[in-house]
C-alpha cells in the first residue's frame, strides 16, 4: 500500500470501519513509514476529540417547557379545527400533497396539459400548412380552368369568324361574346341570318361543344368559392397564431 | 431501545394516530432530546434548535396517519428534523449571514484552545467548536458528518434520512472527515 492510498483510507474511514485485511495492511505500512505514522497519530488524536464531542449531547434548556409548547400548539390547532368544523384549508392542502399518489397524479396532469398545449400549437401550424397546400392546388385548378375557358371562347369566335368568311365586324364579335355569356344561341343565329344552312348547323355544333366544355367547368365556380373559403380560413388561423405568439411575447 | 420500549412506542403511535394527545406527549418526551441533538449540532443555536424541534413534532402530529409502520420511527422523525434544519439554515443565510460573521471571528485553533478538555462542554462551547470545525463544509457534508460521526447512525440510516445514495454519502463523508480531522489534528498533536 502506498502512502497516498493509506492516508486516503485513514482520513476517509473510522478505525472500526476498516476490515481486518485493510487494518493488517495499514499496520504493516505504518511499521516502516514514519510520515504515515505521524499522520495516523494525528488522526487518532483528532478522533479522540471527536469522540469527546460525540459523547457530549446538547441539552435542552427546559425540556418540560419545550414539550408543553409543542402540546399547546397541537391542542390549539385541534381546537381551531373543531371551531371551524374543519381542518384549516392550508393544512388539508398540505396533507393532500404529502400523499405520493396525489403528487404523482398532479405531475401527470401538468405534463399532459403541457403536451396538449404544445400539440395544439403544432396542430395550428400543421393545419395552416395543409390549408395552404390545398389552396395552392385549388388555385392551380382555378387558373387552368379560366385559361381553358378563354381558349374555348377564342376558338368559338375564330370558328364564327371563319364561317362568316371574314365579314364579321369587331362590334359583332363583341356582341357574340356578350351573347355567349348569356348563353343565347338563338339571338346569335338571328344576328347571322346571312349564314347558309350548313354554316348554321356547323355553328350549332360548335356552340354545343362550347357549352359542353363549359359545363365541365361548372366546378370552376365551386372551385372559386372553395378557394375564397380556404383563403378566409388561412387568414383566420394565421391571425389566431399571431395573437397567441403576441401573448407569449414571441415575435 | 429495547423490545419493551419499541412495543410501547408502537402502541403510543397507534394511540396518537387515533388522536390521543397524551400518548403523543409521551412520544415527544421520549424523542425530543434526539431531535434536539441533531438540530442543535446543525444550526448551532439553542433558539433555532428548539424551534426546529417544535415544528418537527407539530409536523409529525399532522402527518402521523401517513407514518409507515414498516419504517423506524426515529428515521422518519430525523428525516423531518433534517429537512427543517436545511430550511432554517437557508432562512438564516438569507436573513443575516450569521455563520459567515461568527466563523470569521475566531479560528479553529483559538476555539479548541478555549476548551478545558477534561471538563464537560457547555452548549455554547459545543456550538463554537462545531461551527469552527464545519467552516468550509457544505450543508450536505456537515449534515452527513453529523448524522454518521456524531449521532452514530449507520450509512443505511443516513441514506434513509437524507434520501441520498450510499456512494454520495461516502464521498461527502470523506471530504467532511478529512477537513475536520485536519483541523483537529494539529491542535491535538500539541497536547
Amino acid at each position: 500500500m502506498k502512502c497516498k492510498e493509506l492516508q486516503h483510507l485513514l482520513y476517509s474511514a473510522r478505525t472500526e470501519e476498516l476490515n481486518p485485511a485493510e487494518w493488517e495492511s495499514i499496520k504493516k505500512h505504518l511499521a516502516g513509514c514514519k510520515a504515515c505514522s505521524t499522520v495516523f497519530q494525528n488522526i487518532s488524536n483528532a478522533d479522540r476529540l471527536l469522540a469527546r464531542l460525540k459523547g457530549t449531547v446538547p441539552r435542552i434548556r427546559n425540556e418540560h417547557a419545550l414539550t408543553e409548547s409543542i402540546i399547546v400548539e397541537i391542542v390549539n390547532a385541534r381546537r381551531l379545527a373543531a371551531d371551524t368544523g374543519t381542518t384549516p384549508f392550508l393544512d388539508r392542502l398540505d396533507a393532500l400533497f404529502t400523499k405520493e399518489i396525489i403528487r404523482f397524479a398532479c405531475g401527470i396532469i401538468i405534463l399532459m396539459c403541457g403536451m396538449s398545449y404544445v400539440s395544439m400549437e403544432y396542430n395550428d401550424t400543421k393545419a395552416i400548412a395543409h390549408l395552404e397546400q390545398r389552396l395552392d392546388e385549388k388555385s392551380k385548378i382555378s387558373r387552368a380552368n379560366i385559361f381553358q375557358q378563354e381558349i374555348n371562347v377564342l376558338n368559338f369566335l375564330r370558328e364564327l369568324y371563319g364561317l362568316s368568311n371574314g365579314t364579321i365586324s369587331s362590334v359583332e364579335l363583341t356582341n357574340t361574346l356578350v351573347l355567349m355569356k348569356k348563353a343565347d344561341l338563338q339571338t346569335l343565329l338571328n344576328g347571322y341570318k346571312t349564314l347558309d344552312e350548313a354554316s348554321r348547323t356547323r355553328l350549332n355544333e360548335i356552340w354545343d361543344k362550347y357549352k359542353r366544355e363549359e359545363s365541365s367547368f361548372i366546378g370552376s365556380e365551386k372551385n372559386r368559392e372553395e378557394v375564397a373559403a380556404l383563403q378566409k380560413e388561412i387568414e383566420r388561423l394565421k391571425k389566431e397564431l399571431e395573437q397567441n405568439n403576441l401573448k407569449k411575447g414571441r415575435p | 431501545m429495547n423490545n419493551n420500549m419499541v412495543d410501547s412506542l408502537e402502541l403510543l403511535i397507534e394511540e396518537a394516530q387515533k388522536g390521543d394527545i397524551p400518548a403523543f406527549e409521551k412520544i415527544v418526551k421520549s424523542h425530543q432530546s434526539y431531535a434536539y441533538a441533531i438540530a442543535f449540532r446543525f444550526v448551532c443555536d439553542e433558539d433555532d434548535a428548539e424551534d426546529i424541534v417544535q415544528e418537527s413534532f407539530i409536523r409529525i402530529w399532522k402527518h402521523l396517519q401517513d407514518f409507515d409502520p414498516g419504517m423506524k420511527f426515529t428515521t422518519w422523525m430525523y428525516r423531518i428534523v433534517v429537512n427543517l434544519c436545511y430550511d432554517r439554515i437557508k432562512m438564516n443565510k438569507r436573513r443575516t449571514r450569521v455563520f459567515a460573521r461568527l466563523n470569521s471571528n475566531s479560528s479553529t485553533e483559538d476555539c479548541i484552545d478555549k476548551f478545558d478538555l477534561g471538563q464537560e462542554l457547555s452548549n455554547k462551547d459545543m456550538a463554537s467548536l462545531i461551527k469552527s470545525l464545519a467552516d468550509g463544509l457544505s450543508d450536505k457534508q456537515r449534515m452527513i458528518f453529523l448524522l454518521r460521526d456524531l449521532q452514530d447512525l449507520t450509512i443505511d440510516e443516513v441514506a434513509d434520512i437524507t434520501g441520498m445514495p450510499e456512494s454520495a454519502i461516502k464521498t461527502n463523508l470523506f471530504y467532511a472527515r478529512q477537513s475536520i480531522r485536519k483541523k483537529l489534528a494539529p491542535a491535538e498533536a500539541r497536547i
